[in-house]
């Protein structure tokens, strides 16, 4: 097959065995690679039910058909189990060099199942893999981590995935970091390595993947590149280059919906301190940083002293990072920030997930739900810089309250009690990312229904698309006129551009491509990757294919979910967001429960799922060829048998 | 033709050892491409490229035990004669800009020919960090 290895590694821990599995081309064509094979494995070898930490789990990373191709933002992959912080779909995306590297040492994708009696590491290289002793680096930071399984393997070259402290104390929204600073961040499956004793996984790979038409490739390259302008990223008007995405955060605080103080204000004073501008002008940022072939190198190493030492590896200023731990926990100290990020990063914890739980503790606190024994010295008020740079540690490390926090707000809400579950802002208990739905109404669909919970990353809608259309996948304005386009619209037409991006951004995650590069948000086509699908496997690729692939991966998730007991009284948003913004330009602005009662109605009916109960249809599941699904589900009992004929 | 590098600009997207190897070798592999970039080790503080500048002391024409490095007049520059090239490594020792590197097959020297005038990494880097130089 081409534009793949055809190779699966599976890596059962409990018996001790690396075996080779071909992955056939009909499987790569229906389901693309990345989410969408990860998906595939997981639904057909999942038991609903499962304990996310058991041995049952299983750990899927998958690359896609465009990984290691030379092109910008074609350098990510996919890592996926049933997450152990939600416990329904998991899964989460990293850039960097790891993909690029699995796939030239001969696999599409790796398969992690049972659990290993001590801490062992994988080591994979050159089509050969086998399972090591991971004695002396279980307890250790990433950074020190990843350099001894380097200087083991005997290559510098080597990429390492790892996870640290928090993964193995199975703080339930622990990371899996790539290289240091890459992470795969969100729902919790550097626990499920934690569980498997799987301290890291190192990939060596000097082969090369075979392509259908290499010169179109290339062409299909030097073509993009040629636009000088396009390449910074064309949703910045300076450039993911100079700001990265946290020129998110000026923008939020402009428009009002700046989620500040766990979602109880939309615009955050010491906003400035802490904006991409401040930083670009700071003495910290010591060089920009990228990822392989990619042009826009929104990555960038910072280097300070004071108040806190940054560890120049470890720190990655990203939008949703500094916001969390930033604006909504109300801290206006940037070193600090880029710190906790810092600390995040060393032991291995989600950002966003991490300051979550801070500002739902200090809000717990503020309102007399934590006691002072609970929160020992730790003067837990809002924006106090050294209570969160401590917490984060302490999460880690699973002390004091710490422990309680390490299992997220759901949990931790459920255990405290006494009305403290209004403060857990999650979605399916996945703490919310940094988009204050009740300004921008897609936005606040696409929370409820995403397939791994409160997620900003499996449909963008809103702002993006007010002055951007695509006609290739069908948002011209003569479908989606201005009106329908409009942040606060909340009417059919705005459902169905979630819908349609829902499934476009599916197949991302599949092919996997980084959003930033890539319509709406990055300047390349949807027809460019379809090019590069066909150039790079022989296939004869469609703008209907992608999206129908998309589709189909996007209703195999939900059917994941719905096995596991996910219904449409899921499919719900904090009871905050139906109070109104206290102030900004959308003041008074609210989220109605109505209004995401007829939008989940018309969602389910676009999609084609009963709409009472959010559960896709045979019929639905048929016209996307999964038929097995379908049988699977049946058999479970959640979609009706269908009737027998007499004969 | 000469080649300019401003070390300080690059972000080490080796997009350059991408179509160099295309253009030298039909494929995508920077293991085989004329410049390359030291960044694909990650913890590499310092990241720039290394490319054959064309420089004007040309120690490498000097240390082949060959003359397998020859003149081509019409562009001002010193290519490599794969042919005559043995693989010994002599000019990689003396190049002060570690401009020219082994061929994994190990039997001759990859030396930058700017494309024959028309070098693709200047048209492709993204920040500019490659330029021409007269």
């Amino acid at each position: 097959m081409l534009g793949y290895n055809g190779k699966i590694l599976r890596v059962n821990l409990t018996k001790g065995k690396v075996t080779d599995e071909p992955l056939e081309e009909e499987t790569a064509r229906k389901f693309i690679g990345g989410r969408g094979l990860g998906a595939y494995i997981l639904f057909n070898e999942l038991k609903p039910g499962i304990d996310p930490l058991g041995p049952e789990n299983k750990l899927v990373i998958a690359t896609g058909v465009v990984t290691g191709i030379p092109f910008p933002g074609n350098s990510c992959h996919a890592v996926m189990a049933k997450s152990p912080l939600t416990g329904i779909w998991g899964e989460a995306h990293a850039k960097g060099f790891f993909g690029p590297e699995l796939k030239s040492a001969g696999y599409d994708a790796i398969v992690v199942e049972g659990k290993s009696g001590t801490p062992v590491y994988l080591w994979v290289h050159n089509g050969k893999a086998e399972i090591r002793d991971a004695g002396n680096i279980w307890g250790k930071l990433i950074r020190e981590a990843q350099k001894i399984v380097k200087d083991e393997v005997k290559d510098d070259r080597a990429v390492v995935g790892c996870i640290g402290p928090a993964g193995e104390n199975l703080v339930r929204f622990a990371n899996v970091l790539f290289d240091f600073n890459h992470a795969a961040g969100r729902t919790g499956l550097g626990a499920v390595m934690g569980s498997k004793k799987l301290k890291a996984i190192a990939v060596r790979g000097t082969g090369r993947v075979r392509y259908a038409h290499e010169g179109k490739l290339l062409d299909l390259l030097v073509e993009k590149l040629k636009d000088k302008e396009a390449l910074r990223g064309p949703y910045w008007p300076d450039g993911l280059y100079k700001y990265g995405s946290i020129a998110d955060l000026a923008y939020w605080q402009e428009t009002g919906r700046l989620p500040t103080m766990n979602f109880r204000k939309c615009l955050f004073n010491g906003y400035d301190k802490i904006s991409a501008e401040t930083l670009a002008k700071s003495p910290y940022v010591v060089r920009h940083n990228t990822c392989p072939y990619c042009s826009v190198a929104c990555n960038r190493t910072l280097k300070a002293t004071t108040p806190y030492e940054l560890d120049p590896e470890y720190t990655t200023p990203e939008y949703e990072s500094v916001a969390a731990l930033g604006s909504f926990c109300m801290n206006d100290n940037l070193v600090s920030v880029m710190k906790a990020i810092e600390l995040c990063n060393k032991y291995g914890m989600d950002t966003i997930s991490a300051g979550g739980a801070i500002a739902f503790a200090m809000e717990c606190y503020e309102k007399g739900k934590l006691s002072k024994e609970n929160v020992k010295g730790l003067g837990l008020t809002w924006g106090n810089h050294k209570a969160i740079v401590q917490l984060v540690e302490m999460i880690a490390k699973r002390q004091g309250i710490g422990d309680l926090l390490a299992e997220g707000v759901k949990r931790a809400a459920e255990k405290l009690g006494g009305g403290t579950e209004e403060f857990a802002m999650h979605v399916k208990g996945l703490e919310l990312p940094f988009h204050e739905v009740r300004g921008m109404k897609g936005h606040g669909l696409a929370y409820a229904t995403s397939n791994r919970g409160g997620c900003h990353l499996q449909v963008e809608t809103d702002d993006m698309f007010e002055g951007q259309l695509s006609s290739e996948i069908g948002i011209d304005e003569t479908r989606f006129p201005k009106e329908y386009r409009d942040r606060l619209y909340a009417g059919p037409e705005k459902v169905r551009i979630v819908k349609i991006i829902g499934d476009l951004f599916a197949v991302f995650d599949s092919l996997v491509v980084c959003k930033w590069t890539v319509y709406p948000c990055g300047g390349t086509k949807t027809g460019t990757l379809v090019d590069i699908v066909s150039a790079a496997t022989g296939w004869d690729f469609t703008i209907d294919e992608l999206m129908k692939t998309g589709e189909r991966i996007f209703n195999l998730c939900r059917a994941f979910n719905v096995r596991e007991g996910i219904t449409r009284k899921d499919d719900k948003l904090p009871k905050r967001f139906t109070e109104p913004l206290p102030e900004g330009p959308y003041k008074g602005e609210t989220f109605p429960q109505h209004v995401l009662k007829n939008m989940l109605n018309n969602f389910y009916r676009f999609r084609g799922w009963d709409e009472k109960t959010g559960i896709p249809t045979r019929k639905k599941l048929e016209e996307l060829e999964l038929e097995h699904v379908a049988d699977n589900l049946e058999t479970h009992g959640i979609i009706p048998s269908i009737p027998k004929r007499k004969k | 033709m000469k080649l300019e590098i401003s070390p300080e600009k690059c972000t080490g997207c080796s997009l350059c050892a991408a179509v160099c190897s295309a253009r030298l070798v039909g494929e995508f592999s920077p293991s085989k491409s004329a410049v390359y970039v030291e960044s694909l080790l990650p913890e590499k503080v310092v990241i720039r490229p290394y490319v054959c500048i064309q420089c004007d002391e040309h120690p490498c024409v000097e240390s082949c035990p060959v003359e397998a490095i020859v003149e081509d007049k019409e562009l001002g520059i010193y290519v490599v004669d794969k042919e005559l090239c043995t693989g010994c490594g002599a000019c990689i020792e003396v190049c002060p800009y570690s401009g020219l590197r082994l061929d994994p097959s190990k039997t001759y020297a990859i030396k930058c020919d700017v494309c024959r005038g028309k070098p693709r990494c200047v048209e492709i880097c993204p920040t500019q960090t490659l330029k021409t130089a007269e």
